[in-house]
């Protein structure tokens, strides 16, 4: 049996030979990683109880952390969150090194492995917060949650790297049957740090997920999430809200599948770029042999709000059931002058011209998200990079001046202006 | 407030559109544009509050004395100005609360007590026979093109402007909702003695709203001025003479 020493030396090699595209359908369209991220591995400081403060202080304690992870410390405050050694989860993960470059740099870089799990019947809400420092700070995030079961998880990403850095997220969920879970993650890392993300999950029938992210901060962000429907009855929901200034680089690829009959999964991609920064937007939706009577949506959106900055989108579809639901869409377009002249008109400077048409066209997005944490502080990211163009600072959880219209999203979760939207 | 357009030339994607037209108005008067289709009523509105993609070749446009040209549109809606579109756009996601709120906050520069503000909204609401729902919803959105309007019309009672240019309030709407929308327009130009330059193709919104002077716009400037007299005319002759 191998040890988790070889797994560590796999992971390295896995990570030295692999290209930083292997899929062919996008070998052409990703966003490179600009340097060897294992150059920085033992770099820099990690000060917990620093970061902590930072965050608590602009928080102004309204939103307390449960779990606390940095480049040199990990803690949890939690029963339901536990703090494990990397090396008691090598062998039993959904992730192997062969499929991605930074899937291995993380399972061989990753110190600490935090496992969450929720027990049957139990309804239980976390907040995490992830900071790296100059040291790139790897995890795995193992969440069980358990038959008739509810977590609510929200993961706060930040960083206080004054050099080159990454931070690195793997999640792998299972649910039971009838359970419930919305994970939340809002990236919010300074322009120092790589941002790389994957997930994958397995769950029972029945079983409802929703995977909510924000990406607004990080130098390049790397996405790669595999959010399966794999029972018959279950139900996957993924959000992913894309913003963008300066020269941030986003890769967002997500494949969500219906394996399970009578299943359903969407996903909705909304990026809005300011200044030149870039963004792919991958949605892949496969419905497979067996799934009959699922539904499959895969929705793209993209506004250009200044001229360098540049979207695209690559949905697919692929569909091997008959008597099957499935659509896809992908639209981006540049803010309409006739639109920025009418608001400025009735009085509105183009800052806060720039403020409604983003807040309005991620209105939708941020109105399904039922963790409060998630919304404000996502909310509250957003209009700080709105007035300052900045990102990587922790802005007080302040909405007073930001207006979600939740009556903008049916009850099957359609937008309103999609061609299926019903009242 | 006075708006003074002085020997005003626009061009829009290279083709000039308005050559050469004056027009002064104060505070309080009501004055009345008419002209057949492709006339430049439509483009003279849009210059008047700077829209990006009309240029203006020569000539001015002075408020109080002082040229706007080089002010962007907030700057100029911030000195008074206001414009009733003809056509207003849809914005998703926007709530229309939120925009108006927005604007107000804006227009005055500081913060606008949000009780204070739905009471002025539901009491013009009230005014303008809208519907309660109309309030969560977004900026024009699934609007009705006479709802459309009346939003137009409600902007206008909240934000106050000093001079408002009305295009085409009349267009999209059946009689009834002319007399309710007239009615409105009125009373805030009463209350505010508010400046009305009222773009129209048809006399009809002048049964309900009485003009203090009327201008014949054709082929990008002003051919004939005069009084109420004018739209008689024009109402028996139509524009031919003019296009001659």
């Amino acid at each position: 049996m191998a040890t988790y020493e070889d797994f560590v030396k796999n992971a390295i090699e896995q990570y030295q030979k692999l290209p930083q595209e292997t899929s062919e359908l996008y070998k052409r369209y990703f966003v490179a990683v600009p340097f060897e991220l294992m150059n920085y591995i033992g770099k820099g400081n990690g000060n917990a109880a620093e970061i902590e403060g930072i965050v608590d202080n602009a928080l102004k304690g309204s939103i307390k952390f449960d779990v606390v992870l940095t480049s040199r410390s990990a803690s949890s405050a939690s029963e339901f969150a536990k703090i494990e050694e990397a090396g008691r989860h090598f062998n039993e993960g959904m992730h192997s090194n062969e499929e991605d470059k930074y899937v291995a740099f993380i399972q061989a870089y990753a110190k600490n492995v935090v496992v969450i799990n929720v027990p049957k019947n139990a309804n239980v809400k976390l907040n995490m917060l992830v900071s790296n420092s100059d040291e790139p700070l790897n995890t795995k995030i193992i969440v069980n949650v358990d038959e008739n079961a509810s977590l609510s998880l929200f993961e706060y990403y930040a960083s206080t790297a004054a050099n080159t850095s990454s931070t690195g997220a793997i999640h792998e969920i299972r649910m039971k049957a009838d359970a419930n879970a919305e994970i939340n993650c809002l990236h919010n890392e300074n322009d120092k740090t790589v941002v790389l993300a994957f997930c994958k999950n397995r769950i029972d029938r029945s079983a409802n997920l929703r995977f909510n992210s924000v990406y607004n901060g990080g130098m390049v962000t790397r996405v790669r999430n595999y959010i399966d429907a794999n029972s018959d009855m279950s139900n996957v929901d993924v959000t992913e809200i894309v913003f963008g200034s300066k020269t941030q680089k986003f890769d967002v690829a997500t494949k969500i599948l219906n394996a399970g009959k009578g299943s359903n999964a969407s996903l909705q991609t909304k990026a809005a770029l300011m200044d030149t920064s870039f963004c792919i937007m991958k949605g892949y939706a496969k419905i497979a042999r067996g799934a009959s009577n699922s539904r499959s949506y895969v929705h793209e959106r993209g506004i250009l709000l200044d001229k360098g900055a540049k979207v695209d989108g690559l949905p697919d579809m692929s569909v091997d059931e008959n008597n099957v639901k499935a659509t896809h869409s992908s639209a981006t377009a540049p803010v309409d002058a006739d639109t920025v002249f009418y608001l400025m008109s009735k009085g509105i400077n183009e800052t806060g011209v720039k403020k409604l048409i983003v807040n309005g066209f991620f209105s939708s997005e941020l109105a399904k998200i039922s963790n409060m944490p998630m919304k404000e502080l996502s909310m509250a990211v957003i209009k700080r990079k709105l007035e300052t163009k900045g990102f990587g600072e922790t802005p007080e959880a302040s909405t007073k001046d930001i207006w979600v219209v939740a009556s903008d999203v049916n009850k099957d979760g359609i937008f309103k202006g999609h061609y299926k939207y019903r009242e | 407030m006075i708006l003074e357009i002085k020997d005003l030339h626009v061009s829009l994607e290279d083709k000039e559109i308005i050559n050469g037209l004056s027009l002064k108005m104060e505070q309080g008067e009501t004055h009345v544009i008419m002209g057949p289709n492709g006339s430049g009523k439509s483009t003279l509105a849009k210059t008047i509050l700077g829209h990006p993609h009309v240029k203006v070749t020569k000539g001015d446009i002075l408020v109080d004395g002082k040229s706007i040209l080089d002010m962007t549109t907030d700057e100029r809606a911030k000195l008074g100005l206001f414009l009733q579109f003809q056509n207003p756009v849809e914005v998703e996601g926007v709530g229309f609360i939120n925009f108006l709120h927005t604007a107000k906050e804006n227009l005055r520069g500081n913060t606008v007590s949000a009780k204070d503000f739905m009471k002025d909204i539901r009491a013009n609401v009230s005014e303008l026979k809208m519907g309660d729902d109309f309030i969560g919803r977004s900026l024009n959105m699934g609007f009705s093109g006479g709802e459309k309007k009346k939003a137009e019309v409600l902007q206008m009672a909240v934000l106050k402007p000093k001079i408002a240019i009305l295009d085409e309030p009349d267009s999209g709407l059946d009689i009834d909702a002319i007399k309710v929308v007239s009615a409105s327009v009125n009373k805030i130009a009463q209350a505010e003695k508010l400046g009305l330059l009222i773009i129209t193709h048809y006399s009809r919104i002048l049964s309900f709203i009485k003009p203090d002077f009327i201008h014949v716009m054709v082929n990008g400037r002003i051919v004939a001025e005069g009084g109420k007299e004018l739209v008689d005319q024009l109402e028996k002759e139509g524009y031919d003479k003019y296009l001659k």
